[in-house]
């Protein structure tokens, strides 16, 4: 008491303790702002991540559906295809629009096989001199032969 | 505070305190006494079972023609209460659907129902005019639809798919568990719309899709069979008819026709479900002299005949209580050789035979081929057919030499051509079978060729289908297959009634049955006509279709013809 009077009467008066527990006061206010900071931005990633996985859930089960449309279109196109390919149908297309008639007379001809020609003996391609190999592999050029494979 | 005031307040606290014994009332209902069943409830909505159906595997023939596949359709349904004008609805569903309006409104308007399945399997046109009218209430499901794009062909050989996707009848049934697959499950939290959540518990089964089957049936073989058998069946006046064409070498079914038949696309039109059955393999008839075929092979390989054996080929045979047997229009043939016997398809030549066979050795021999028993196919259905053996209620003397030539005894028209393929084939009785492989993802089972047993020896069979050419040749002024040597033999077989063997017109069943070419024979056809108007005898009524049948394949196949002709004459017309 007797310290305050005098400081009151003496210089300006300093506050013992107060800049402390204020610079502490902001730290935990600080630290609470970080905190609060940091846990809202990993809630609002959160929901970012949630509402990102279930739109990609819905576009999932949506390519899903597509895929199934599409597979289900395939099927009746294959079905289509067999109807049209039905020998039925194709009877009466090639009778009645193409004015084709069925088989009457088959002739069998024989036909002689001609005899099995000798097997061509293989001849060794002549071969480069070895300056004219050397220049083709350090130039890179090829050279075809007439027995090669097309 | 005056009483008028205290009187408000105890009004007040009265209501207050009944609206709270409501709201605890209602609390204490909802979570204490009725809560496990609400829970449950809540987790029956969340998390919701869907039964995802497999994929039915398609059905192809030999060549890789689709002959069954699934198409995409449509289920309408009704959510009941969702149904603003049930008259209205009914009206707009009916010409649709194919429901009258009255039975559509009645369906929608039923009490305690929550929906209702207003039709199935629709096509994608009729779905899309549904979509088109937004009816409150009416809500389109896909699902599959089996579908034969070919109609009737081959129907009952495939038979066909009930409502609840389960094969009925033909292969479809007998391979549902192969070809239907096994169906997935999906458990997942579900949203309002009953959506899966992506984040939310989720269980997934896959579906597993059924196999494909790709069958033996060549459709141009089975296609030339139907148009055959239909053109003869409308010539004859016929009742029906059955004709296999089998590929003796491994007992592959090529082509089974069958009429009268149905469109598995409509089987809700058919009236008789008997017209579902395949009568190849499900229904028995008295083969006639077709069977002689068999009675002399026994002959032959036991050795009591040979083909020069000269019998007498009197008009009958009489039997010891003095029943007599008689030759097709009681026909006197004279002295007659084993081959003329076949020839003239004598009664009495067919009964010396098993006379000197005795019963044991000819009944031996007649289930050594397989009659009187499934040939073993794979097809639904099958029967065995009946053979009175000696000793069994059925069988009498005069049993005994009727069976010689085909009468007294049933057979199916499968087992009749399973057999005279073991002819053909030099002796080897093979199990037919109508399913060439299996393919089941990267999995492909290939069905082997199985024989069951030699029934007679190669010499034998040589020497049979020498004297089988010689018949076909005595049938060369009915039909004949030029530049070909074919082996063949025709039966008339007579109707039994509840009083005897049916008389008067369409009373018989015409057959003819041969393979060929006898050098190296491919092929055993079996034509059969039921009940022909134009004429009862196998030779006129079947005999025709036997040869064009036989023509049409030869070419089919490219097999050059083993004798000099100038020009192979295409006869019939249209395959």
């Amino acid at each position: 008491m007797a310290e305050g009077v005098r400081s009151v009467t003496g210089s300006r008066p300093q506050p013992v303790g107060r800049p402390i527990v204020r610079r502490r006061g902001r730290a935990w206010l600080a630290l609470t702002l970080v905190l609060v900071g940091a846990l809202a931005g990993l809630c609002l990633l959160y929901l970012e991540q949630t509402s990102r996985v279930v739109e990609l859930g819905y576009e999932l089960t949506a390519l899903q559906h597509q895929r199934d449309s599409v597979a289900l279109e395939a099927a009746a196109l294959r079905y289509e295809l067999a109807r049209r390919q039905s020998l039925a149908r194709i009877y009466e297309l090639a009778t009645r629009e193409y004015g084709m008639v069925p088989l009457r007379r088959v002739e069998p001809l024989e036909v002689e096989r001609s005899p099995v020609l000798p097997t061509p003996t293989p001849t060794e391609p002549p071969r480069a001199p070895w300056w004219q190999r050397a220049n083709d592999a350090l130039l890179g050029i090829g050279r075809a032969q007439a027995g090669d494979e097309p | 505070m005056n009483g008028l005031s205290a009187r408000r307040l105890r009004v007040l606290l009265a209501a207050f305190v009944l609206f709270s014994g409501a709201v605890s009332y209602r609390v204490v209902s909802f979570a204490v006494l009725q809560g496990p069943v609400l829970a449950q409830r809540a987790e029956a909505f969340r998390y919701r079972e869907d039964i995802v159906p497999a994929h039915r595997g398609d059905i192809l023939d030999a060549r890789g023609r689709v002959l069954a596949t699934d198409i995409p359709a449509d289920r309408v349904s009704a959510i009941v209460r969702q149904v603003e004008d049930p008259h209205r609805t009914a009206q707009l569903l009916a010409p649709l659907i194919g429901r009258s309006a009255e039975d559509i409104e009645a369906a929608l308007t039923q009490p305690g129902r929550e929906w209702v399945v207003l039709q199935r399997q629709l096509d994608p046109e009729v779905s899309a005019q549904i979509r088109a009218l937004e009816l409150p209430g009416i809500v389109l499901d896909p699902e599959p639809k089996r579908a034969y794009p070919m109609g009737d062909f081959a129907s009952q050989v495939l038979g066909f798919v009930n409502w609840e996707y389960r094969g009925a009848y033909g292969l479809e049934a007998a391979y549902d568990s192969v070809v239907g697959g096994i169906p997935g499950q999906l458990v997942g939290e579900r949203d309002l719309a009953g959506n899966v959540i992506a984040l939310g518990q989720s269980s997934w089964n896959p579906p597993k899709d059924g196999a494909t089957l790709v069958l033996t049936i060549d459709s141009a073989v089975q296609y030339i069979a139907e148009s055959v058998l239909d053109r003869t069946i409308q010539e004859q006046r016929a009742a029906g008819g059955t004709i296999i064409v089998m590929d003796v070498r491994t007992g592959a079914i090529l082509a089974m026709a069958n009429r009268p038949s149905f469109d598995p696309n409509r089987f809700t039109a058919v009236s008789d479900p008997a017209l579902f059955v395949n009568p190849s393999v499900s229904a028995t008839y008295e083969p006639g002299s077709t069977f002689k075929v068999i009675t002399m092979a026994l002959g032959l390989d036991a050795g009591v005949v040979t083909p020069q054996t000269v019998v007498d080929g009197g008009a009958y045979r009489e039997l010891p209580d003095g029943t007599r047997i008689y030759n097709a229009l009681l026909q006197e043939f004279g002295p007659e050789t084993m081959t003329e016997v076949l020839i003239h398809s004598s009664n009495v030549g067919a009964m010396e035979v098993v006379d000197r066979l005795g019963p044991e050795r000819f009944y031996d021999g007649v289930e050594r081929f397989g009659f009187g028993q499934p040939t073993g196919v794979d097809l639904p259905g099958e029967v065995e057919g009946i053979v009175n053996r000696p000793g069994t209620a059925g069988w009498s003397l005069t049993t005994f030499y009727t069976n010689a030539f085909g009468q007294g005894i049933a057979v199916t028209p499968l087992q009749l051509v399973t057999a005279v393929s073991a002819i053909a084939n030099g002796g080897v009785l093979m199990r037919p079978y109508i399913v060439q492989e299996i393919r089941d993802g990267q999995r492909i089972q290939v069905t082997q060729p199985t024989p069951v047993r030699r029934v007679i020896r190669e010499e034998t069979a040589r020497t049979l289908s020498e004297m089988l050419a010689e018949v076909m040749d005595s049938y060369s002024t009915r039909f004949r297959i030029p530049g070909y040597r074919i082996a063949a033999k025709t039966g008339t077989a007579e109707i039994p009634g509840p009083h005897g063997y049916e008389r008067g017109e369409g009373a018989t069943i015409a057959s003819v049955i041969g393979y060929g070419p006898v050098e190296n024979p491919r092929f055993c056809v079996l034509v059969k006509i039921d009940r022909p108007k134009g004429s009862p005898w196998g030779e006129r009524a079947a005999g025709p279709a036997f040869a064009e049948v036989f023509r049409q394949l030869l070419l089919l196949y490219g097999i050059p013809p083993s004798q000099p002709v100038n020009s192979v004459t295409g006869e019939g017309g249209r395959p």
